[in-house]
């Protein structure tokens, strides 16, 4: 690989009544040109690292290395310098695009804020990134209003590539769309990709979009990596209890299947993130649990290459080889 | 045996400033007693609002055009406010998609629940809290009699819609309209609230008009779905048959653009070309035939009318052909 990013973060948003630990030590790296998925439930964490990594927060702890710095730490003038090569698409095409810019602006603000090109060469990339997103060149003067939800998220991937970032965090990049639409906004992701070389951090609570998408996939429950695998040996080979409820809970499209599923679902809810239970955050809800995972935090053990996960009784065996980091 | 709901022909309009809606256009559908009936499609085909037109809660300028909707053997259409507020909550409930706005902030959980036994069943404070009570326990809420006085706001997404549904539940409705229950909810909450409807549902006996645009909610638990595009019903079958043998052009392309956890994920989905119509202005005849990929001269010609044998009807000139493995092959 030739650039490696490595997020080690323990990020305490600050809280009246305590503290959350909204990410815990968390640690993974994406090569150039890979895809990267997080997937996990609402409120695991996975929305506040990608956020951390374009530097909308700042991590309490550990760094954040990318192509070769810490972005972290960056301030200022650096930090913006940065900006470029890290960009971010939202989920929601209604609220992340300011009603009363014209889509032209929209698309050509990131170029302004970094001083890039004269007026002219503005226009002409604006129009360039019109067309890869397969909007028509007229659509410059339109408002956002004006778009379908799909559309819309084609202007916020258009404005995302202005600037010929290395790495696009896409958090839940389909979630707003209906499933006709869904296809081609992923479709469009993948060529995207492979026209500019792009990275990509996938963020969904969709596992099967986020299969689609990506090389690899982590899990992540409570602020905790708990497994993470390439895409096809995490839906094959789940070694943790989570991914496999995880896989079961999603209803799929075939009826025959769907009604055959005998496996133990997931039972209750999501503890809350204030007071994560002891040892393993997964054992209140945990088919498996036994009595070692109150007491001790099942550490990211080897369940082949580039497959780990942190479970006392995981559904596999692990590699002899204990203890390794991705 | 008569249906439970029977619905013919309904028309449900919408005014505007300077247009007329067609929400709903022409939609004939019966359910029985104890039956799931999965009603499928993406956001403005007209699903919510065929919902809707059952319990009169029609946003502004929205109208009943034509068509009848018989509960049991009472004509709804052209039913009083009056009436309606009997039959809403008593004969018919309805969950809704976000248990958030659709509680009240400012009520303890147990008097919303508490207020329609009272109002329908003329209880006292005590019996409906009482009642309250039984049916969050039904619904599969921890320590019932404590939440009872828990404000909306205290509760998670997942106990949030227990509540909506204990609500529902409180007056033994006949008919469960479930607008895209789970659709605000994370997927292992999701399939806890699903397994508590269909638990319910048998035990109950109720009928259900379960309303989604996610095809593997439908796959789980509808016994019979219909496909809606653009107002109008496109596919109807039993649920197995459907997705083993649709027939719609629709339904095919719609499966084929889900990206699915047991395929290749280097496969390029299939994508529906275009955008959905515009109810003020729908395309004349076939309404999916610009998007279609096997529309011939015939389709914005003539319209298409649901055919077919009585279990299995598609609104199309050039039907898919029955087999199972086009899904896969579909590019």
């Amino acid at each position: 690989m030739v650039k490696e990013f490595t997020v080690t973060a323990g990020a305490v948003l600050p809280h009246k009544i305590g503290s959350i630990k909204a990410v815990s030590d968390v640690s993974f790296s994406v090569g150039q040109g890979e895809t990267f998925g997080l997937v996990g439930e609402s409120g695991c964490g996975k929305t506040t690292i990608g956020r951390l990594i374009v530097g909308l927060e700042k991590t309490t702890s550990g760094e954040i290395e990318f192509d070769g710095t810490d972005i972290s730490k960056l301030r200022g003038a650096q930090l913006r310098r940065r900006r470029r090569d890290l960009q971010l698409m939202f989920q929601d095409p209604y609220a992340s695009l300011n009603p009363r810019m014209r889509v032209g602006s929209i698309i050509r603000e990131p170029l302004l804020v970094q001083k890039i090109g004269s007026k002219a060469e503005q226009q002409a990339r604006v129009q360039q990134l019109l067309q890869e997103v397969g909007l028509s060149p007229k659509s410059t003067d339109l408002y956002p209003h004006e778009f379908s939800g799909g559309q819309r998220q084609r202007i916020g991937l258009a404005r995302a590539l202005a600037l010929n970032p290395k790495l696009i965090v896409a958090d839940e990049p389909v979630s707003a769309l209906d499933v006709s639409i869904r296809s081609q906004i992923l479709n469009l992701m993948n060529s995207l990709q492979e026209r500019h070389g792009l990275t990509y951090l996938v963020i969904s609570h969709d596992l099967s979009v986020v299969k689609y998408l990506s090389d690899r996939i982590g899990v992540m429950y409570l602020g905790k990596l708990v497994e993470f695998a390439p895409s096809s040996v995490l839906y094959e080979r789940p070694a943790h209890p989570y991914t496999q409820g995880l896989i079961d809970a999603i209803p799929e499209p075939n009826p025959t299947r769907e009604r055959s599923k005998t496996a133990d679902p997931i039972r209750g809810e999501l503890p809350s993130a204030l007071h994560p239970p002891s040892g393993c955050r997964f054992r209140t809800r945990c088919p498996r649990a036994q009595e070692i995972c109150a007491a001790v935090e099942p550490p990211l053990v080897s369940f082949g290459p580039r497959h780990l996960a942190a479970c006392h009784f995981p559904l596999q065996t692990p590699e002899p080889a204990a203890a390794a980091t991705a | 045996m008569a249906p439970l709901l029977e619905i013919n022909n309904l028309k449900t309009y919408i005014r505007q400033r300077q247009s007329e809606v067609h929400a709903v256009d022409g939609v004939s559908l019966s359910i029985e007693a104890g039956e799931t009936l999965g009603l499928v499609g993406e956001s403005g085909c007209g699903k919510t609002m065929t919902g809707m037109s059952i319990m009169h809660l029609l946003p502004n300028g929205g109208y009943i055009a034509a068509g009848s909707i018989r509960l049991g053997d009472r004509e709804l259409v052209g039913l009083g406010e009056k009436e309606m507020r009997h039959v809403r909550g008593n004969d018919v409930a309805v969950i809704f998609q976000d248990p958030m706005t659709s509680l009240n902030p400012t009520m303890q959980v147990g008097d919303q629940i508490a207020e329609s036994v009272r109002i329908h069943r003329h209880a006292s404070k005590r019996d409906a809290l009482q009642r309250a009570e039984e049916v969050l326990g039904l619904v599969g809420m921890p320590r019932p009699k404590e939440r009872l006085k828990d404000y909306p706001h205290q509760l998670s997404g997942g106990l949030r819609q227990r509540v909506m549904i204990a609500m529902a539940l409180s007056c033994e409705p006949k008919l469960l309209i479930a607008d895209e229950p789970t659709t605000a909810l994370d997927v292992t909450i999701q399939l806890q609230i699903l397994e508590l409807l269909y638990e319910l549902k048998q035990r109950l006996h109720m009928a259900v008009l379960l309303i989604t645009h996610d095809m593997g909610v439908i796959a789980g638990r509808a016994d019979r779905v219909m496909v809606m595009y653009a107002g109008k019903i496109v596919e109807s079958a039993s649920t197995v048959d459907l997705f083993e043998n649709m027939r719609h052009p629709y339904t095919e392309a719609l499966l084929a653009s889900i990206p699915r956890l047991d395929q290749r994920s280097d496969a390029v989905l299939y994508s529906i070309p275009g955008l959905p119509p515009d109810l003020s202005h729908p395309p004349a005849w076939c309404r999916f035939q610009p998007r279609c990929r096997y529309a011939t001269t015939r389709c914005h010609e003539e319209e298409p009318l649901l055919t077919g044998s009585s279990d299995h009807q598609y609104a199309c000139f050039n039907p898919v052909a029955n087999s199972v493995s086009r899904v896969g092959s579909v590019r």
